[in-house]
Formats: structure tokens, C-alpha cells, sequence
């Protein structure tokens, strides 16, 4: 998955904005990161990577790079 | 003594006896003297189960299994009562799946798998149980689903759920009045929040305490597995003799306000 791919399902996710997001954004400043987006992480990680994430791992995220770090299959 | 609670001359069969709600299910009816089959697809904490219970007079058979497997369900079911040496009197359905997914995540395959588990096969298993080759024609039988107070009241990301254990409550009435000729009682408990390790994880999500906000919508605090498996011993013993179609909100209090 290109980081373009990883954005848009991110955008998805988030109920934001086509092109709205990119890897340097804080996300504490991103108006739609509220804890119904936080959980949809979750689900979308497990759905599209196969991956259990925990809150503890929710909770170290602090740039949008440091979520799609975590894409990968 | 007369214990209204008394399971000697029962025969019960409890899904998702691996952990949580049937686990402690199933160590209840094991302690009040019943015989069981025990089925879940989580083969070590079945094991671990099986341990717990041996060495016992009750006569015990567990069995691995998926329960999207209707076929291999129903063949455990009626190859079980040779083994156990008698018909069954009780089915308990705690099999389920937790699902905790905002609408914008709902995908179909989540939903249907949810569904499958939560609802259908209660259903499947109803229909097993309530055939000639399922319980005892000549006693009374009882089958407990568990339902949730996310069947009952509205919730933020738990549609497929919620939707999952509202099905359990139409179910359970439409069975009551169904399988009356039958001697058949059909009741559902609708537990609210147990304290699980799940609870845990979500509460590290919210900036505020989770743990605490979900504890003040319960005016008695947090509920326990046993709470729950207290009120399905009842529903299957004969003190319920006079109940089906009940929905039991063993709940702490959530839904009454």
C-alpha cells in the first residue's frame, strides 16, 4: 500500500477530508481525532491489517506518521 | 434441605463454556449437581475447564467446536447424550462475540459474524434442542440466551451488537409462545457491564476515566460473571417452573433509569 493508499483509508477513517491529512500533522490538533475515531482505528486495523492494536498503542500515537508506520501487513 | 435450585436430575448443554459468563455458568450447574456438555472452539480454556471439573460424580462430556458448523453441532449434540447417559432438560447460549465498531467501520462480514454467533446459532441450537433427538419429551426444558442491555437501550459504536442482542430478545419471546406445547420455557438475561480485561483496554482510550463513567451508570457498581450465572441456574432450575419469555435485566441497575 502506497502512502497516498494509507492517507485515503486514514481519511476514511478519520471522516475527514480528501487531502486533508499528512504524515507530519499533530494529531491532538486534528479536530475529527476524538475517541469514536480512536476506535475506528482499532476496527480498521483489524480489518484491513490483520492487526490487534492496543489502547496503549492508541494512546503513544502523536503524528499521523506514527499511525501509518504501523500499516503495514 | 429443599434446594429450589437443584440440578441432580438435569442434563444441560452450555456454549461458550471456555470463559466469562459460561465458565462460571457451567461451574455453577457443575457444583449444584448437574450434567453437562460443554462446547466452545477455545480448546485450551476448554481443557483448562475440563480439569477443574474431574474428579467429579457429574458426568461431563466438552467438545470443540465452531458453532457456524450446524452440521458437527447438532451431530455433538445427539452423539453427547449417549455419553451422558441421559436426555437434556436445559440448553444455556452464551456463546458470543464482542464487538465494539463505530458505524464508519461496520463492514457486512463483520456484521454477518457478529449476527451468526450472537443470534442465528441460538437459533440453530434452539432447534436442536427443541427435536426429538434434543430433550427430554417427558420433563420440562429450559432454554436461557444471553441478550445484553445494548439489546435493550442505545449506545455510541455497538450497532452490530446491539442489533445482535436485540434479535436474542424477539427470539426468546416468539420461542416461549412457540414451544409452550412442548414444555419448552425460553427466557433471556440481559446483563450489563461485566469488569473484563476488553472494559480495560477501551478505558485507555477516553481522556476521561471510562472505568469510573461506566461504574455511575451502574447504581450497583460493576457486575461479576457469577452475578449473571445465578440468574441462568435459576431459569433453568425448576423455581422458574411458571416463567418463559422473560427478559431478566441482571444489570446492576442500568436500565432503570
Amino acid at each position: 500500500m502506497t502512502e497516498k493508499e494509507k492517507l485515503e483509508l486514514l481519511e476514511e477513517t478519520f471522516e475527514t477530508d480528501e487531502g486533508s491529512l499528512n504524515p507530519d500533522m499533530k494529531l491532538e490538533e486534528i479536530e475529527e481525532y476524538d475517541s469514536m475515531t480512536k476506535l475506528s482505528l482499532i476496527v480498521m486495523f483489524d480489518d484491513e491489517f490483520g492487526k490487534k492494536i492496543s489502547g496503549d498503542q492508541i494512546k503513544s500515537f502523536v503524528y499521523v506518521k506514527d499511525i501509518l508506520e504501523l500499516m503495514e501487513k | 434441605m429443599i434446594n429450589p435450585m437443584s440440578m441432580y436430575d438435569k442434563t444441560v448443554i452450555v456454549t461458550g463454556a471456555a470463559s466469562g459468563i459460561g465458565r462460571e455458568t457451567a461451574v455453577l450447574l457443575y457444583k449444584l449437581g448437574a450434567n453437562l456438555l460443554l462446547l466452545d472452539i477455545d480448546e485450551s480454556g476448554l481443557n483448562s475447564l475440563e480439569k477443574e471439573l474431574e474428579n467429579s460424580n457429574n458426568k461431563i462430556v466438552c467438545a470443540v467446536v465452531d458453532l457456524n458448523d450446524f452440521e458437527l453441532v447438532k451431530k455433538i449434540i445427539i452423539d453427547s447424550r449417549e455419553k451422558l447417559n441421559s436426555v437434556y432438560t436445559g440448553l444455556v447460549h452464551c456463546a458470543g462475540i464482542p464487538s465494539i465498531s463505530p458505524l464508519r467501520t461496520i463492514s457486512n462480514d463483520h456484521y454477518e459474524k457478529v449476527m451468526r454467533i450472537n443470534s442465528q446459532a441460538g437459533l440453530n441450537l434452539a432447534k436442536i434442542f427443541a427435536g426429538k433427538k434434543g430433550h427430554d419429551m417427558s420433563k420440562q426444558g429450559s432454554i436461557v440466551f444471553i441478550s445484553s442491555v445494548y439489546g435493550l437501550v442505545g449506545s455510541s459504536a455497538n450497532v452490530a451488537y446491539a442489533m445482535s442482542k436485540a434479535a436474542i430478545v424477539g427470539m426468546t419471546k416468539s420461542l416461549a409462545i412457540e414451544l409452550a406445547n412442548k414444555k419448552i420455557r425460553v427466557n433471556c438475561v440481559a446483563p450489563g457491564f461485566i469488569k473484563t480485561n476488553m472494559a480495560d483496554n477501551v478505558n485507555l482510550l477516553f481522556d476521561n476515566n471510562y472505568a469510573d463513567i461506566i461504574e455511575r451508570m451502574h447504581p450497583l457498581g460493576w457486575g461479576e460473571a457469577l452475578d449473571i450465572a445465578n440468574a441462568v441456574v435459576f431459569l433453568l432450575s425448576d423455581a422458574s417452573k411458571w416463567t418463559t419469555g422473560a427478559v431478566f435485566n441482571i444489570d446492576g441497575g442500568y436500565t432503570a433509569q
